[in-house]
């Protein structure tokens, strides 16, 4: 039928989704053990963000005692231990995850979602419009992505949307690059041309057609950038290029104070950098399990 | 920690007691040390890059420490003594009768730099003279090219008397005038130097010649073979790096790649810690210095020019707990003269303005200035207010810690964290709300204090305020005959801004400075951060 969904393409209620849900989390977990791990540490950390109140047992901002609490080292009552002002530095942590996630998914839909956008339309166009869009891309990636975050960071300002927007940007090109391939190879197969022919119009066929068969490239590289993204905003709080302080930022709480007290209190560098560590592994190991999962030359491999 | 500062220069004593008269004082006694070895290029730093070579007009002593070496003064303060003034380029000098009349007598024979590095840069070679003094005073007098202008408001006449004579003449006695031109922004430049050339020319007296600068790298100077101090400078060089990072400045003095740890800065009681358990030999001295922060916002504009709010915010700030958290126990708290010297009001005094550590005395101010806010119309969480800072970490510890202790009476800040050149732009454009003074000053002396940052139009005060009855008091002080008839009117003068709150002191901050044990003829001994930067008998025992 002309214009139709292509045919492999199947609809499930979402009961029966959820009936297969199990078992395929059941193989997903056998066959990648690894991407499970990393995605409960995905799931461990948003739910600390989205719960980071009741979590935390002081507020991120909070000079405890009025200070005199300073440089504490990791004890029951304070299990990371304190800052130089006071500051529990297990509830900065707990909060940090809420900036972390929050731009690191942001900026990842901001940054694919344009990228893929760009690469559909672009590609599709083909000719004149695709070279000059590519090689506007091409321009892009050729600088290193954090001095383009850093320029645009001093263009707009620091805030958490204009983090948002910078760390999103450089995920454009990548983005863009992969889902091109895909839309090159189906904009070209038979149900593409027979929905032209049916006289389809372009925008029915870019996302009614094209677009739904870019989504596993897509999700592998969204994956793939969410663990760059967090590292690039926890860099760019690290060079002051992040949220103001006193918000807690994991990038943030490596710069200044704790570079100076790193002898004299370890923790207080060492608690946020575990923090990063942690989560972009976590992602890291997701993105690659997705990856495998969705790209039919790696499917099966480990 | 403080520092005894109570002993006045005497000669300013005698400059300005009447009853001495002085025909022709005599010289300054001079006193110096030698050079031990001759040689070597010192190494040092400063945490920011520079805006231009004009230290006149710029706010930051950072201009003053690179460029320092290159310039003398008429005066300059002793390597070695404290507060002690000694003459620089002025042979003697002497006052009239009155006070009024400053003439003095200038070396013969002091030569502005010469040689290859100097080569093009007017006023390369010539013989200093009066007119050179003349410009370079004039210069800073001058409003529209220069900061420190309030030093010198009281001169009515500068002139060249012969070549090597200048005459100063003054609208009212002025018993900090020795010190104001002993400071390091009083250096003497070449009258061949149009004004505004001094942003990208250096070229002085001074031990050391200028030799470049490169952004991001640091400055380099050379010595000075024709300098008329002889068998000086001792180093053949000044090598001064840019060390944004304070914990890689650290390092680097830690592994013997600097050998003076920067001349203001970067060495708090938690590196004087780690130096003293790592490298006992490392010096480090840590006095409370001329410098301290506060805050301010435009007293033409709401809600600082509601002195209710002023107030509630000097109420709420537990200075005490400033010192133990920010200070690390370091520091001092006071009024708006330094609470160690004699211009500062009495202790008790000083209490009843700034507080106690007593925790009951805490909460009851605080109680009191919630009730001051509710009654200028503020309800706890309706003032929110934007707070300008530099991006530096030392500069953001106190405007975080007084952000909480504003929450704590419900006044939100939120912190609006700036480079250093948005920061002086919107500053010096007036876009802010409430923005940290981070002032310092050379000299402990009320007229410098107050010159530069409190005074009707003065460079640095940014609230804006402007007091007449001050100013006349201003004016009264620096009139008087002797330090004991100045200390009533300057406590007068304290008592006024405690009072009126155009800024709140926060805290006075110690600050140490950290140096190799081979670094010899160095000692902590300036008042300020840039008055001893010359560093001409200093050697290098390695």
């Amino acid at each position: 039928m002309p214009g139709s969904t292509p045919a492999y393409a199947t609809h499930r209620s979402w009961g029966e989704r959820l009936r297969l849900f199990g078992p395929a989390l059941v193989r997903f977990v056998r066959s990648k053990p690894l991407g499970a791990v990393g995605g409960l540490i995905v799931i461990v950390m948003f739910l600390v963000a989205v719960f980071a109140p009741w979590l935390a047992p002081y507020s991120p901002e909070e000079f405890i005692d009025g200070g005199s609490a300073r440089l504490h080292p990791p004890s029951w009552d304070y299990p990371m231990g304190t800052d130089n002002l006071g500051r529990d530095i297990l509830s900065r942590v707990i909060y940090g995850a809420q900036l972390s996630m929050l731009v690191g998914l942001l900026s990842t839909l901001f940054g694919t979602g344009l990228g893929a956008l760009v690469a559909l339309f672009s590609t599709y166009a083909g000719g004149r419009w695709d070279l000059i869009v590519q090689r506007l891309m091409d321009i892009l990636w050729s600088f290193p992505s954090l001095i383009i975050a850093v320029v645009i960071i001093a263009v707009l300002g620091r805030s958490t949307s204009n983090l948002v927007v910078a760390i999103g940007i450089v995920v454009i090109p990548s983005t863009a690059r992969v889902v091109r391939s895909t839309v090159l190879a189906v904009k070209e197969t038979e149900y593409v041309q027979a929905a032209r022919a049916a006289g389809a119009s372009h925008l029915r066929i870019i996302f009614r057609h094209v677009a739904p068969n870019c989504v596993a490239p897509y999700i592998v590289i969204a994956t793939a950038s969410l663990g760059g993204a967090i590292i690039t905003e926890a860099s760019l709080s690290f060079l002051g290029l992040g949220v103001p302080p006193p918000a807690p930022s994991w990038g943030r709480d490596l710069f200044g104070s704790a570079q100076k007290f790193a002898e004299l209190a370890p923790w207080m560098p060492i608690m946020p950098g575990i923090a990063i560590s942690v989560t972009v592994y976590g992602f890291n190991l997701f993105g690659d399990a997705i990856r495998d999962l969705l790209d039919p030359r790696l499917r099966g491999s480990r | 920690m403080k520092q005894n500062q109570r002993d006045r220069p005497k000669h300013l004593l005698a400059a300005s007691v009447l009853a001495l008269a002085v025909a022709a004082a005599p010289a300054l006694a001079e006193d110096q040390r030698a050079c031990g070895k001759y040689g070597g290029v010192l190494t040092t730093h400063a945490g920011e890059d520079l805006v231009n070579f004009d230290f006149h007009q710029q706010p930051t002593v950072r201009t003053q420490q690179r460029v320092g070496g290159s310039y003398n003064r008429l005066f300059r303060f002793s390597f070695y003594e404290k507060g002690k003034i000694v003459n620089d380029l002025a042979e003697s000098y002497s006052v009239s009768d009155d006070g009024l009349v400053y003439t003095i007598k200038l070396r013969d024979g002091v030569k502005f730099h010469c040689g290859d590095l100097a080569e093009g840069r007017p006023g390369a070679c010539t013989d200093l003279d009066a007119a050179d003094v003349v410009w370079s005073i004039d210069k800073i007098r001058n409003k529209n090219f220069s900061r420190r202008a309030g030093y010198f408001t009281a001169i009515s006449e500068l002139e060249a008397v012969d070549r090597l004579t200048v005459r100063i003449t003054l609208s009212q006695a002025d018993a900090g005038l020795i010190s104001k031109l002993a400071v390091g922004w009083a250096g003497i430049f070449p009258s061949e130097l149009p004004w505004d050339r001094l942003k990208d020319t250096v070229i002085g007296t001074g031990p050391f010649i200028w030799k470049e600068y490169v952004t991001g790298a640091g400055s380099t100077t050379v010595r000075n073979p024709d300098y008329y101090r002889e068998g000086y400078p001792c180093l053949d060089g000044v090598r001064n790096f840019v060390f944004k990072d304070p914990t890689v400045a650290l390092a680097n003095l830690r592994a013997e790649k600097l050998d003076i740890n920067s001349f203001m800065q970067y060495i708090y009681p938690a590196d004087a810690k780690l130096l003293a358990e790592k490298h006992p030999d490392i010096k480090v001295s840590l006095p409370a210095r001329l410098w301290w922060h506060s805050i301010a916002g435009k007293v033409d504009e709401a809600p600082w020019s509601d002195k209710r709010v002023r107030q509630a915010f000097s109420l709420a700030i537990d200075r005490h707990k400033a010192i133990e958290v920010l200070g690390e126990g370091a520091g001092a708290i006071g009024g708006y003269m330094p609470p160690w010297s004699k211009w500062s009001l009495p202790a008790d005094e000083l209490a009843e303005q700034i507080g106690t550590a007593d925790p009951a005395m805490v909460e009851a101010r605080r109680e009191k200035a919630r009730a001051l806010l509710a009654d200028a119309g503020y309800a706890p969480g309706s003032l929110q207010l934007g707070w300008l800072t530099l991006d530096t970490p030392e500069s953001l510890l106190t405007p975080q810690f007084v952000q909480e202790q504003l929450r704590l009476i419900g006044v939100e800040i939120n912190l609006e964290v700036s480079d250093r050149g948005t920061f002086t732009q919107r500053r010096d454009s007036g876009d802010f709300q409430l923005i940290t003074t981070s002032n310092a000053a050379g000299v402990l002396d009320p007229s410098i204090f107050y010159a530069d940052y409190l005074i009707c139009g003065a460079s640095s005060n940014e609230s804006g305020w402007c007091n007449p009855e001050f100013d006349a008091l201003y004016a009264r002080q620096l009139s008087a005959r002797s330090d004991e008839e100045r200390v009533p009117v300057v406590h007068e003068m304290e008592r006024m801004l405690f009072d009126e709150l155009p800024q709140v002191q926060v805290r006075w901050i110690a600050e140490g400075m950290a140096w190799q044990p081979w670094v010899m003829n160095w000692e902590d001994v300036d008042p300020g951060y840039y008055n001893n930067v010359t560093l001409e008998e200093v050697w290098l025992d390695k």
